[in-house]
């Protein structure tokens, strides 16, 4: 894991991965040093890192920074209002707010609007030959490859595959592979939910996986897979957002999961969402001391130990699970030539105990009520059964520890 | 569900094998020899370029590798598929570096008509083959660029119908007087030379299908799926530990599968278990 900088040069400012998340701190007036670096590394191995943090006085002014500064704001603006009543506006304000942002799983989901009429997906040419051999062919429950209409291909699993990262996993279904990293890092909160961390998806369409993605031509697709890895993930539901919180309104950690897909047959969210699930469960965030000294400064200490860490609860993370509508049927895990096949799939995001917590269509085609029922139920049952030999895997994995060869990238 | 596992090659004489080389190695110190493809000279010592099979003719010194695209020849039989429709042409996927054509004045016309190509058989061309349809074809002659001359001239060139195509490595596929077959377990293959394979179904009276452009869209029946299905991934399990393609092979390792359900085949360990079955078998053939 080296990735140290000596403790001199990580007191400059860094770029930050993603630019307007983190505001630019002004110079400390007392002491004239140099602003406390943006993003919290760990120093050398061996010691504890310490950084002094700001008094709170001295934060800046501007922004919505946390919810004592939003009922600032509001006494200021309102000053005949009593206190009392500020705090209740502020408090429906802030629920109102969090409605929007929380997904509560339902016991049927709702369908999101699909985001274009399109499907962008590495694609095929099939002949109508071959189509019509492969709609027969699901019609009688017996696909190209031998599997019946809800079987899925061969899964490889492995985690703690980039050294780098806080936690990764590699997936491989069929010839479809995907490579998840997440790492932790420091962050703000969002000011309306102030005591929950929050993760964030980038999903990187390589060209290796096909020519198609040369140049810009994955990022229409990885904007969408990002977009809906966010709706399905980022939410107490499924992962508890409490637990990577360290100050309430100040610091929180934010988990970078960046999905880079490295070969394209068919059925991308699944694997995507089991390697998240993976990569999640792999997670370990160093635990974190905080302390104020006399003056209200508070310090944030990491423990550099790589034993001494928090895991993410991954039990009610959901995994998704695709069916695409062939013909009067519906199948789980399409390859691309059944998927060329299909107009129309359904997206759905089940826990381990079988609750849909999100669901969505993608394609051009359109689904009837009834068959978008059926296709629920199929996708449910599919989908508690995708958790236990998972969770199974995982735990059997960790057991063997460093017992396990490792494959990588070369297996 | 599982881990990954490290898999050795399970091939029964890879290891004895001298001809086989990778990237950099040294072929040979003698500066006898003419460089061919695949090699080039390096301090005086020939080195291979490209992973895969030495060849000598003479003092040519040749390394035919493991994966390429595909290098057409005079006389082979390919399986491709149609991209574009143009004037008098039919451009071809077949797996080369460039896609091959397909003149109009190189296809029979249906009902085997022999005339010249007049204006309204270009303007009727989409009817006979349009983009993403599947035909066999034999490679008429190679323009300077590599790029390949295509006929379908003979009554078992033509559209394909129903069935499944498995792209392979071109070199996984054995040079054989026919690349056509009717495997006794009910199916039939067409093994092209530029790597795709082609399965379909046996047809009932081998006159009907010959070179038309008709393609029967009756529903194939469940057994004979069965057969298809388990062929193809007989094929996948062959290539992926990289054992030479023809008639026997395909039978051999079919044979091999049938204590297993098809979809188990591409599991790893069981895909080991039937080409090691299936390399034996060959090796007592040979004997």
């Amino acid at each position: 894991m080296g990735w140290e900088s000596p403790p001199g040069i990580s007191a400059q400012a860094q770029p930050h991965r993603s630019p307007g998340s983190c505001s630019p701190r002004p110079r400390c007036s007392r002491c004239r040093s140099p602003p406390p670096p943006p993003r919290f590394r760990r120093a050398s191995r061996g010691r504890w890192s310490v950084w002094k943090l700001q008094p709170r006085a001295e934060l800046p002014k501007t922004g919505l920074g946390s919810r004592e500064q939003l009922c600032g704001r509001r006494d200021n603006k309102t000053p005949q209002s009593q206190p009392g009543s500020v705090s209740l506006a502020v408090c429906v304000c802030v629920c109102l707010a969090r409605l929007r942002w929380v997904r509560l799983p339902a016991p049927v989901g709702r369908v999101l609007a699909p985001s274009g009429t399109r499907s962008i997906m590495a694609t095929v040419r099939v002949s109508e030959a071959e189509k019509v051999y492969i709609l027969h062919g699901i019609r009688d429950d017996l696909r190209v490859d031998g599997r019946g209409c809800e079987d899925y291909r061969h899964v490889e699993i492995e985690t703690d595959v980039v050294s780098n990262t806080d936690g990764s996993a590699k997936v491989t279904l069929g010839h479809t592979a995907v490579l998840v990293g997440i790492k932790a890092d420091i962050g703000k909160p969002t000011p309306l939910i102030p005591n929950e961390g929050y993760l964030e998806f980038f999903v990187d369409c390589s060209a290796n996986a096909t020519p198609e993605f040369e140049g810009r031509g994955g990022d229409e697709l990885g904007t969408e897979l990002s977009n809906t890895l966010y709706k399905v993930f980022n939410n107490k539901h499924s992962v508890d957002l409490k637990s990577l919180c360290i100050s309430a309104g100040e610091h929180c950690w934010v988990l970078y999961v960046d999905v880079l897909l490295l070969q394209c047959d068919g059925n991308l969210y699944d694997a995507i969402s089991i390697a998240i699930k993976a990569a999640l469960f792999n997670t370990k965030i160093p635990k974190v001391h905080i302390s104020a000294d006399e003056e209200g400064a508070k310090e944030i200490e990491l423990s550099d130990d790589p034993y001494d860490c928090v895991r993410l609860n991954v039990e009610n993370v959901p995994c998704i699970v695709t069916l695409c509508k062939v013909g009067h049927r519906h199948v789980v895990d399409a390859t691309l030539q059944e998927k060329a096949c299909s107009v129309a799939s359904l997206i759905i995001s089940v826990t381990n105990k079988g609750t849909v917590t999100c669901t969505r269509k993608v394609g051009g085609g359109s689904l009837d009520p009834e068959s978008i029922f059926e296709m629920t139920q199929a996708g449910k049952r599919v989908g508690k059964a995708l958790h236990a030999p998972l969770m199974k895997l995982l735990r059997q994995e960790e057991s063997l520890g460093k017992k396990r060869q490792k494959v990588g990238f070369l297996g | 569900m599982r881990l990954p596992d490290i898999r050795k090659p399970v091939s029964l004489s890879t290891f004895d094998r001298k001809d086989l080389v990778v990237p950099g190695d040294v072929i040979t110190s003698d500066t006898g020899f003419m460089r061919g493809h695949g090699t080039y000279v390096d301090e005086d010592k020939l080195t291979a370029s490209v992973a895969g099979e030495v060849q000598r003719v003479d003092k040519l010194i040749c390394v035919r590798p493991l994966k390429t695209r595909f290098n057409g020849e005079v006389g082979d039989v390919v399986v491709g598929r149609i991209t574009e429709v143009q004037q008098k042409r039919w451009k071809v996927e077949t797996n080369s570096r460039l896609d091959s054509v397909l003149l109009l004045s190189s296809v029979n016309l249906p009902g085997g008509e022999l005339r010249r190509r007049s204006a309204e058989d270009e303007l009727t061309m989409r009817e006979y083959l349009q983009e993403g349809d599947l035909i066999s074809a034999e490679v008429q002659s190679v323009f300077a660029d590599g790029a390949l001359s295509l006929h379908t001239r003979s009554l078992k060139y033509g559209k394909l119908g129903q069935g499944v195509v498995v792209q392979l490595s071109p070199s996984l596929i054995k040079r054989q007087k026919s690349h056509f077959h009717n495997l006794p377990c009910g199916a039939s293959i067409i093994l092209g030379n530029n790597g795709y394979v082609w399965l379909y179904p046996t047809p009932e009276n081998q006159e009907e299908e010959a070179g038309g452009f008709y393609t029967s869209l009756e529903p194939v029946s469940l057994s004979d799926r069965e057969v298809i299905s388990r062929l193809r991934n007989c094929l996948l399990a062959l290539a992926a530990h990289k054992v030479l393609l023809f008639d026997t092979s395909v039978l051999y390792c079919y044979e091999s599968s049938l204590q297993h359900q098809v979809k188990d085949i591409l599991k790893p360990e069981v895909m080991e278990e039937i080409v090691m079955l299936t390399q034996q078998k060959l090796l007592e053939h040979e004997a």
